[in-house]
């Protein structure tokens, strides 16, 4: 009887999913039909299968914005994870002398853009007179440094964005832009240091945001660190890096999954994801690297290839959101 | 149905599909062909620096990629190790695209190859080394020709690999000197190599330039670089056109082609910017999209002839 319906479940499961499909491919009009699911905006429903992770949706995450597309963490970039339906798009921001947050990984916009210098010693004026280069330092490209301000404007309700670089350092000002923009629960915040560093310097903020901590190999006190999270914050997710496919981590990783917590692995280089990164899905095929992963706990998967990610989780059926 | 006969069907299927993918794929001896034929429609797409976006750039994953692609040249740059080997690298130094620093010329082919290049976020990566000329040539004969950039310095060495390889017939070459002073650097190996012209509406003597050229080498075709279209540039096609060249146009960046960039395909739309370029008549153009560009002229050029 439980068996047969399992199967009608599934079966309904199926015929929806399936209605879904056809609802995308209708005219706008008759997608303006009123109903509790669709009155979600896209970021919504991203935000609530990172609360309640299930097996059948693994969460797209793009590291940088589609660098390869358009240079890293330019509205274009990102502009274009969307159009990929990349679920969380992972940028960097750093604070100008004048108190703007911008989108750029290094302290220096030597690498990224066609000027030199620190963020922290040039205005906002000054950094939006740069041109964004092409990565590989290919130059002449129109984009120009993007506000968190713009980025929260353009990602409102289409997708995630996992604030780096703001760590235990510019919460507060990050937080100020997402209520401003109403975007606050479209921000995931992230970063290594401990509940009671964050508690000390942040406060009751620590409450009201998006918190993913992030556990390393190096991470001291390990049990401590998640369980004093956990506790005080309860977090909806965590970044685990490790180097090693038998470790304290890999082991935390599956204890979280039964609790029911999102886990995000960061499949860019070797050494945070044991070897099983993007390269290796290039000669050994997404199996062994994408594939572990997944099999392994991976609930958010950063990667530097999002569209050939997008392409393998549709392929392995875990993109019905 | 017997599951040894639904077996050779699949294997059928799987036979005729590869062999059509075969048709598709042009090889070199094709690009060749086109190359020399002033009225040939096809379209030959030049990767600059090879596919640098999915691998770094002048590595021979980049060359590999642009294979699949079907891309007709990759145009890459090469430098001369202190030992006497050429390998691929756009830059003297190896500081931006390698975890090394230093002139390429102060290291050794062993002591540039422990070295591994960067991705697109400026990270090393363990899997992709700094190929050698030799190396690339290997992996494009017969496939893809190869515009080789910055060998004018060491002409004679690389063309005597060129040769050893048999590869003359692969390899373009270009400059913007006009023909006296090209002529006086490469003698009589000016004549027996692809060479191309770089030519500029901005040159008072652009004119005169092209049809000295045309009259003493005939180039295949001449690359035109302008900041903005007007008289002059339209002047330059006609001429390159009548004398039975064809026009190379780069949409690297805006001032290569009067606006008509990629980004700007991509920001703005393809049809104003590749469309556009199409419509001058040139038939090679450079890009750092080769993928989207070759995906523009397969499906959306084709669709509106039919």
């Amino acid at each position: 009887m439980k068996n047969y319906k399992l199967y009608i479940t599934l079966t309904l499961a199926i015929a929806l999913g399936a209605c879904n499909v056809k609802q995308g491919q209708a005219p706008l009009q008759e997608a303006k039909v009123a109903s509790p699911i669709a009155s979600k905006s896209r970021a919504e429903k991203i935000l609530d299968k990172i609360k309640n992770p299930t097996k059948d949706y693994v969460l797209a995450v793009a590291h940088r914005g589609d660098w390869r597309y358009a240079p890293e963490n330019s509205l274009l970039s990102i502009q274009r994870c969307i159009d990929l339906g990349i679920d969380i798009v992972e940028l960097d921001f750093r604070l100008t002398k004048d108190g703007h947050l911008v989108a750029m990984h290094d302290y220096t916009v030597d690498r990224t853009t066609t000027g030199k210098g620190k963020v922290s010693d040039m205005t906002l004026a000054e950094v939006k007179a740069l041109r964004l280069k092409s990565n590989c330092g290919i130059r002449y490209s129109r984009q120009q440094v993007p506000t968190l301000e713009e980025v929260m404007e353009l990602c409102k309700g289409k997708i995630m964005v996992n604030l780096d670089k703001t760590e235990g350092e510019t919460v507060q000002e990050a937080f100020d832009v997402l209520k401003k923009t109403g975007t606050v629960n479209q921000g995931i915040f992230k970063g290594d240091d401990s509940i009671e560093f964050m508690r000390e310097k942040y406060g009751p903020l620590m409450d009201s945001i998006i918190y993913f901590p992030k556990v390393w190999p190096r991470t001291k006190d390990k049990t401590a660190f998640i369980a004093n999270y956990n506790r005080e914050i309860a977090p909806i997710g965590y970044e685990m890096i490790f180097d090693e496919e038998e470790c304290f981590i890999t082991e935390e990783i599956k204890r979280m999954n039964q609790q029911g917590i999102t886990i995000q692995t960061c499949a860019l280089w070797d050494d945070l994801v044991a070897g099983h990164n993007d390269e290796r899905v290039l000669i050994d095929g997404p199996d062994a690297a994408w594939g572990w992963l997944i099999d392994n706990g991976t609930n958010a998967l950063m990667t530097d290839r999002p569209e050939e990610l997008i392409k393998y989780l549709e392929e392995r059926g875990v993109r019905n959101l | 149905m017997k599951p040894i006969i639904s077996l050779f069907i699949k294997i059928g299927a799987v036979l005729l599909w590869s062999l059509s993918a075969q048709a598709q794929q042009k090889s070199a001896q094709d690009w060749i062909n086109i190359l020399q034929d002033h009225q040939a429609k096809e379209v030959m797409v030049i990767a600059h620096r090879g596919d640098w976006r999915n691998a770094p750039e002048n590595s021979l994953q980049a060359i590999e990629n642009c294979i699949k692609m079907g891309v007709a040249v990759a145009e890459i740059d090469i430098q001369r190790s202190k030992d006497g080997h050429f390998v691929l690298m756009h830059d003297r130094t190896i500081d931006r695209t390698t975890n090394g620093k230093g002139k390429v010329e102060n290291y050794t082919l062993a002591e540039l190859q422990a070295f591994y290049l960067k991705d697109g976020l400026g990270v090393p990566q363990p899997v992709y080394t700094i190929p050698t000329l030799e190396d690339a040539l290997k992996i494009s004969k017969g496939k893809i020709l190869l515009n080789l950039d910055k060998a004018d310095r060491w002409l004679e060495e690389v063309l005597a690999l060129v040769d050893r390889m048999e590869m003359r017939d692969h390899c373009i070459f270009k400059s913007s000197k006009p023909y006296a002073e090209v002529k006086a650097q490469m003698g009589d190996e000016l004549e027996k190599v692809w060479f191309m012209p770089i030519v500029r509406p901005s040159n008072p003597n652009v004119m005169e330039d092209i049809k000295e050229y045309q009259a003493k080498i005939k180039p295949v075709a001449f690359e035109v670089c302008f900041p903005e279209y007007n008289q002059t540039t339209q002047d330059i096609f006609d001429a390159v056109k009548e004398g039975n060249g064809k026009v190379w146009i780069n949409s690297l960046w805006d001032f290569l082609s009067g606006g008509h960039s990629d980004e700007r395909a991509m920001v703005e739309g393809k049809d104003q910017t590749w469309g556009w370029i199409l419509e001058q008549g040139a038939t090679m153009i450079q890009t750092d999209r080769p993928e989207a560009l070759i995906h523009f002229i397969k499906n959306e050029k084709q669709n509106e002839e039919l």
